[in-house]
């Protein structure tokens, strides 16, 4: 019997605007295993955002509704749980990194007020403040930091962006213990200068300082599921190796549970143990990171990976796949692949395939949600 | 303090507006506490000069009964200004937590949406009149009168602040950063009061310092058309103008209405450069910019640096490595 961070079972979430019914995410059934990283990637709009942002019950309702399905987080059905005991099981229990780091720092506010709310927050919650649900111990040790010669020799000096002495005196003198440990989670995100950082507005600093602030202010709440919303697709790609090898790093130091979302499957082979692949708003294969990469289940998968530049380079024009996402409002009937399939069969376009299906033998931890799984290794 | 200084420099108006609204501010001070500093006459009792032109003993005359003008137009300044700080913050106060709410929590179908579905169409029903006849009305019926000349102005005020609010928080709740502080466990009202209210309150700040000189104008007028305070037992501007006018000493003795009127001038004047500038004070990003331009003092040192904070106060941040601020140290 494995631990699961959150298990989501039988998800369905609909968008409705206006007459229209978008359906974002059908029947998504899917486990974060405590300790560990599941990556979830698929195109634009195929419902992994939508995913992300409703478990811990961020998204908007109306226009968003949860039709059917659970989300089991520490033995409690979010789905059932009224809206306003949520914000007691976020930061703590549920953490977010988000896709825009220019945006998602109070542009009012300096680094240490932002960072110091998150670190007061928790302290009131162990302090023993009521909170929803049973009492975990924390998964993990913050308190190692990154060993101190590498930091001082990869140091650079950081030129002060404005930060004047009298602020300075200002967040020094308040709270020494605070202080410390924001200073902490700054020096665990690889911030060489953090007494610096502290008192700048987020506009001063520049996108993965950013980021690396919102990963500090995710860790520091000590998260029992940490949900990272493409963290690094704002990032340009020199900022994104950065910041994918700091993630790398911190997933091996503080051991907790992730889910990673992207749409690139470079950095999702890099970061996940486990992948899900979603399609049209459902989770076509998952399994595996090794196994899903090299032998893929699911002619979409397979058709993502032709499609992918890092991995299948070659001479003549990159793959694409022939047609278009279907519209949610109207998913195609039975197998919501199969007008772009390369081997579409009469019962694709009657019958939905179940989802997944262990495709190697009842014990496989590969799954996919297609009729002819066993055919899709012959496909070119 | 020093930020606020420099930021006050680069804009030369906005340094008029601020010091000619600590004068006005002193000037009241100073006359609520010990009026014999700035002028030797009292406001009730009349001095033996009789309808004079300006004169050195008289610097904006006197009228007929002998009251000495600029020592009205002094004594009148707290009374005006006290009352509209106060009609301004009431409803900067009201109206703003109104249309905080009202704009926070609009989903429709919920208590929330209903209750500010209630605020916004009060609030219309106020906006429909021209405000300034719908105070003339409320002043006409209630008399008269301090506190009536208050509750009338008051009463057609509050709807703009709302309107204002709801605007601005329904621009500020959709952003990032709230749904980041979402997730981060902070509840509902603490984003309201922390995260949403600290990102409206620059144009609304910026607006009440606007709206002080407007609502003197207002309160003037009122005064003006003869619904404001009894005038030589309260010294006010509008009224004295009123007063004066129709004594019909604006041919004959025009210096009787020409000080209040450059008061009120002067005072709207003032407040509105200031409100001007406060914008630029209020908002981070243009205050480091400006306060580090002005004096190239202890934040950025070469040229260079201060383009580069321009530019990212623009919008225009980069992400290259080595920008602005480096990018710290790649993880070992």
């Amino acid at each position: 019997m494995m631990d699961f961070a959150v298990s989501i079972e039988g998800l369905s979430i609909d968008y409705v605007v206006g007459a229209g019914r978008f359906h974002a995410v059908s029947d998504v059934s899917l486990d974060v295993p405590t300790g560990r990283v599941v990556g979830i990637v698929g195109e634009t709009g195929c419902g992994k955002s939508t995913l992300a942002q409703a478990i811990p019950r961020l998204l908007p309702e109306p226009p968003a509704s949860i039709g059917s399905g659970r989300i089991i987080f520490r033995g409690m059905d979010l789905v059932k749980i009224p809206l306003w005991k949520m914000p007691a099981l976020r930061g703590t229990g549920i953490s977010m990194i988000f896709q825009e780091p220019l945006n998602s720092l109070n542009p009012a506010f300096r680094v240490y007020d932002q960072l110091v709310e998150a670190v007061r927050m928790r302290r009131r919650r162990e302090a023993g403040e009521r909170v929803a649900g049973p009492r975990e111990s924390p998964p993990f040790d913050y308190s190692r930091r990154p060993v101190p010669g590498a930091v001082e020799v990869l140091s650079r000096p950081v030129a002060p962006g404005g930060a004047t002495a009298a602020a300075m005196r200002k967040t020094s003198s308040r709270h020494p213990e605070l202080r410390e440990e924001v200073l902490d989670f700054l020096r665990l995100v690889r911030i060489s200068d953090p007494e610096t950082i502290l008192d700048l507005y987020p506009h001063e600093l520049s996108g993965g300082m950013r980021q690396r602030v919102m990963i500090a202010m995710a860790l520091s709440e000590k998260p029992a599921l940490l949900i990272a919303d493409e963290p690094t697709s704002a990032l340009d790609v020199t900022i994104q190796a950065q910041v994918l090898t700091l993630m790398k790093d911190l997933i091996e130091e503080v051991q907790t549970s992730i889910l990673f979302i992207s749409h690139d499957l470079g950095v999702i082979a890099e970061m996940a143990d486990e992948v899900g692949v979603m399609y049209a708003g459902r989770l076509v294969e998952f399994g595996p990171v090794t196994e899903l990469f090299d032998a893929p289940r699911h002619p979409y998968t397979k058709a993502l990976l032709r499609a992918s530049p890092t991995r299948y380079k070659s001479d003549g024009p990159l793959a694409s796949i022939a047609g278009s996402v279907p519209n949610l409002a109207h998913p195609p009937d039975g197998c919501r692949f199969h007008p772009r399939c390369p081997i579409p069969r009469p019962v694709c376009r009657v019958d939905p395939p179940p989802p997944l299906r262990p495709t190697d033998g009842p014990a496989s931890p590969h799954r996919s949600a297609c009729h002819f799984a066993q055919e899709v290794e012959s496909l070119p | 303090m020093r930020t606020f200084w420099n930021v006050l420099r680069a804009n030369p108006l906005t340094l008029v507006g601020f010091v000619l609204v600590v004068l006005i501010a002193l000037t009241a001070l100073i006359i609520t506490v010990a009026p014999g500093l700035l002028t030797p006459y009292r406001s009730d009792v009349a001095t033996n000069a009789y309808a004079q032109a300006p004169s050195w003993a008289h610097p904006f005359g006197t009228d007929g009964g002998g009251l000495d003008i600029y020592s009205e137009v002094l004594y009148a300044l707290p009374f005006d200004l006290a009352i509209a700080f106060a009609i301004a913050g009431v409803a900067l106060v009201a109206g703003g937590a109104l249309g905080l709410i009202a704009g926070f929590w609009d989903r429709p179908g919920s208590v929330g949406g209903a209750v500010s579905v209630l605020i916004m169409r009060i609030t219309d029903i106020f906006l429909a009149f021209p405000s300034l006849i719908l105070a003339l009305a409320i002043a006409v019926s209630l008399g008269r009168g301090v506190l009536q000349l208050i509750v009338a102005v008051l009463l057609t005020w509050w709807p703009y602040y709302v309107r204002l609010a709801r605007g601005e928080t329904l621009a500020v709740k959709h952003l990032p950063y709230v749904t980041a502080a979402r997730a981060a466990g902070v509840t509902e009202g603490r984003i309201v009061l922390r995260h949403v209210l600290r990102n409206i309150l620059e144009p609304v700040i910026v607006y009440f310092t606007l709206d002080v000189g407007t609502v003197l104008v207002t309160l003037s007028t009122i005064g003006y058309v003869g619904l404001g305070v009894n005038y030589p037992i309260t010294p006010e501007w509008g009224s004295m103008m009123s007063t004066y006018q129709n004594a019909g000493l604006i041919t004959s003795d025009p210096w009787t209405v020409l000080g209040p009127g450059v008061a009120i001038f002067v005072t709207v004047l003032a407040f509105s450069l200031l409100g001007d500038g406060l914008r630029d004070v209020l908002d981070p990003r243009s205050r480091r910019v400006l306060a580090g331009a002005s004096t190239g003092g202890p934040t950025s040192t070469s040229p260079a640096e201060r383009k580069e904070e321009a530019d990212e106060a623009l919008g225009r941040s980069k992400d290259l490595p080595g920008a602005a601020l480096g990018e710290g140290s790649p993880a070992p």
